[in-house]
């Protein structure tokens, strides 16, 4: 009776732990089983300022590219 | 006298000549040496981040604005910003490194001159200085923090880190899901989920 007790009680304590385990380990999990070569298009992308020093930075994004094709 | 004034005309014709063709010819250092150049310096350097620029002819746009903001500080360290920017764009990755190195010296705080930094050093194969320089515009007041993500992981890959550049392109991509190209990359990944003990 002791010992079933006891289990319990250590069952219980276990319980969030195991909980904020599975909460924290989503990258953690991850494993990267292969990678496909880059393509050597795909450049870093720097960064402009205007004189001001404001960023004028733009990305080229889905919708600027159809834009940018259908010309 | 008529013929005084007609020998008067023909000799202003005559030194007219030179000014004239003079005018033409130096255009474009005239134009160069504008105050306009910091202005045109930095449209210079936006038009290469999108993929468009006469190199040779923009870079001397920020030798002039680099030149004529000596003791205005931010001006100056802009001026480097985009400097280095036309410089990546041309493959003097020394001289964008340089650049970039001098913004930060003036203005440490303009995480733009990290980014660039960071290019530079990627294409010297210096990745983990790269990496480093990337997390360094992190810490800043980035304006396109997904961009910063996106060149991270580029870093990272060259570095051969698979597992930083595939978590920093889905931060790219999940910072803007309407750009592709992040999401591009990460479709070249294969991965699997295996749960810790």
């Amino acid at each position: 009776m002791k010992w079933a007790l006891l289990l319990c009680v250590a069952a219980a304590a276990s319980l969030p732990v195991s909980f904020a385990s599975a909460a924290q380990s989503s990258d953690d999990d991850i494993v990267i089983l292969s990678v496909k070569p880059r393509s050597p298009d795909v450049k870093p992308i720097a960064a402009a300022v205007s004189p001001g020093g404001q960023d004028i930075s733009k990305i080229q994004t889905a919708q600027a590219s159809a834009q940018v094709n259908r010309r | 006298m008529r013929l005084k004034m007609i020998v008067l005309a023909a000799a202003s014709a005559l030194a007219l000549t030179p000014i004239v063709q003079a005018s033409a010819e130096e255009s474009d250092s005239v134009l160069m040496g504008s105050p306009n150049a910091l202005q045109q310096c930095s449209d210079a350097a936006g038009r290469a981040v999108a993929g468009d620029v006469s190199i040779r002819r923009s870079i001397g746009f920020c030798d002039t604005a680099v030149e004529i903001s000596k003791y205005r500080r931010d001006e100056l360290a802009a001026a480097y910003v985009n400097r280095s920017v036309l410089r990546l764009a041309a493959g003097q990755y020394q001289g964008a490194l340089a650049d970039s190195d001098a913004a930060i010296h003036i203005k440490f705080i303009l995480p733009q001159a990290h980014i660039n930094r960071g290019i530079a050093l990627s294409a010297e194969k210096r990745n983990g200085e790269a990496v480093q320089a990337f997390t360094d515009a992190l810490t800043l007041n980035v304006s396109h923090p997904e961009i910063v993500y996106f060149d991270r992981a580029i870093a990272r890959e060259d570095n051969g880190d698979m597992k930083g550049a595939y978590l920093d392109y889905r931060q790219a991509s999940q910072l803007a899901p309407t750009w592709d190209t992040p999401r591009q990359q990460l479709a070249r990944f294969a991965v699997a989920h295996t749960p810790t003990s």
